[in-house]
């Protein structure tokens, strides 16, 4: 149990002495803090403590969160430590040809990743590719395996693929310095098998209009990554988000 | 010679040596597949029209051709 943790919720009668500790108590803990649900449930509704009721608050140093009471039950505010997509890093970057995630982004916290790589400006002719990464080094083995489909505005077919390489290929075109959008999820990056990407690219081209791309990719090793890079031909600015898929 | 930049996690730095020829050499073999598979597609479109050719040589008609390859 922390420094702040509290066994009770005291209610003052009129006209009592109160000691400086009760006083400290009152003062110091805007949100009464218990070490468990079962210390904070034993908190309220004795004699001397507060009747639980609507709108009360706590912290639970179990679980890191913060929760209201709604009447009926308890609810998590947050931060909580279930539920969805959780952000994980992100960076912005100006005139640069490759873009490495930092060194251990993919952890054995999260199975699957979700990447949205934003190009903001780009060169005029653009290639991208990827590779993932390793202990601050790209694996450039030819165990890349990809496929993608796309079709322009102008109702172009794009279609590219390759059985063994040393990249995954995303965008092959001249690209007209608009802003474009790689979405991209990376699966099982951390575990001894292989990982797995699928996503969707949309970009736009000088003669073909706008371009979008379904795309996935396998490589082919048992091989444990912790980032991956993009590289680009040409010069690209932009940003990038790398978010985690919770478990629960 | 000044090299690529690259944004390393939050440092934006140039590449290393080694870094720049692995680059290099990742968009030679990015031009490799791309004329590998222009090529095999020019060969195949190549190949599409010689036999259409000689299927009207053998007097089907187009609609028969259509028929037959779509």
């Amino acid at each position: 149990m922390g420094a702040n943790a509290q066994t009770e919720v005291p209610t003052f009668t009129a006209s009592q002495v109160l000691t400086a500790a009760q006083m400290n108590t009152s003062a110091r803990t805007g949100v009464p803090v218990f070490a468990t649900t079962v210390t904070r449930d034993a908190a309220f509704g004795g004699a001397g403590e507060k009747t639980l009721a609507e709108g009360q608050l706590c912290y639970l140093e179990s679980t890191n969160v913060v929760q209201y009471y709604d009447g009926a039950a308890w609810a998590t505010v947050g931060p909580s430590t279930a539920g969805g997509i959780v952000f994980v890093s992100g960076a912005a970057f100006t005139t640069v040809s490759s873009v490495s995630l930092a060194a251990s982004t993919f952890t054995s916290t999260y199975r699957n990743y979700r990447i949205i790589l934003h190009i903001t400006a780009s060169a005029s002719a653009t290639v991208s590719t990827m590779r993932m990464r390793a202990s601050g080094v790209d694996d450039s083995a030819a165990s890349y395996r990809y496929a993608s489909r796309g079709l322009s505005s102008t109702n172009v077919a794009f279609d590219s693929n390759n059985n063994s390489t040393t990249s995954w290929q995303i965008i092959s075109t001249n690209t007209d310095p608009q802003p474009s959008v790689m979405v991209i999820d990376v699966i099982a990056p951390q575990v001894a098998t292989q990982t797995l990407v699928t996503g969707t690219f949309s970009f736009s081209d000088n003669t073909y209009g706008q371009l979008t791309q379904v795309f996935g990719g396998r490589f082919a090793a048992n091989t444990q990554f912790d980032a991956l890079s993009f590289l680009f031909a040409g010069n690209m600015s932009g940003v990038y988000r790398v978010y985690g898929y919770s478990d629960s | 010679m000044t090299k690529p930049n690259v944004l390393d996690g939050n440092e934006m730095r140039e590449m290393t040596d080694s870094e720049h020829a692995a680059y290099l050499a990742c968009f030679v073999e990015v031009e490799k597949n791309e004329t590998a598979a222009q090529q095999a597609a020019t060969a195949t479109a190549t190949s599409r029209a010689s036999a259409l050719a000689k299927l009207a040589g053998l007097g089907l008609t187009d609609d028969e051709i259509n028929a037959l390859v779509g």
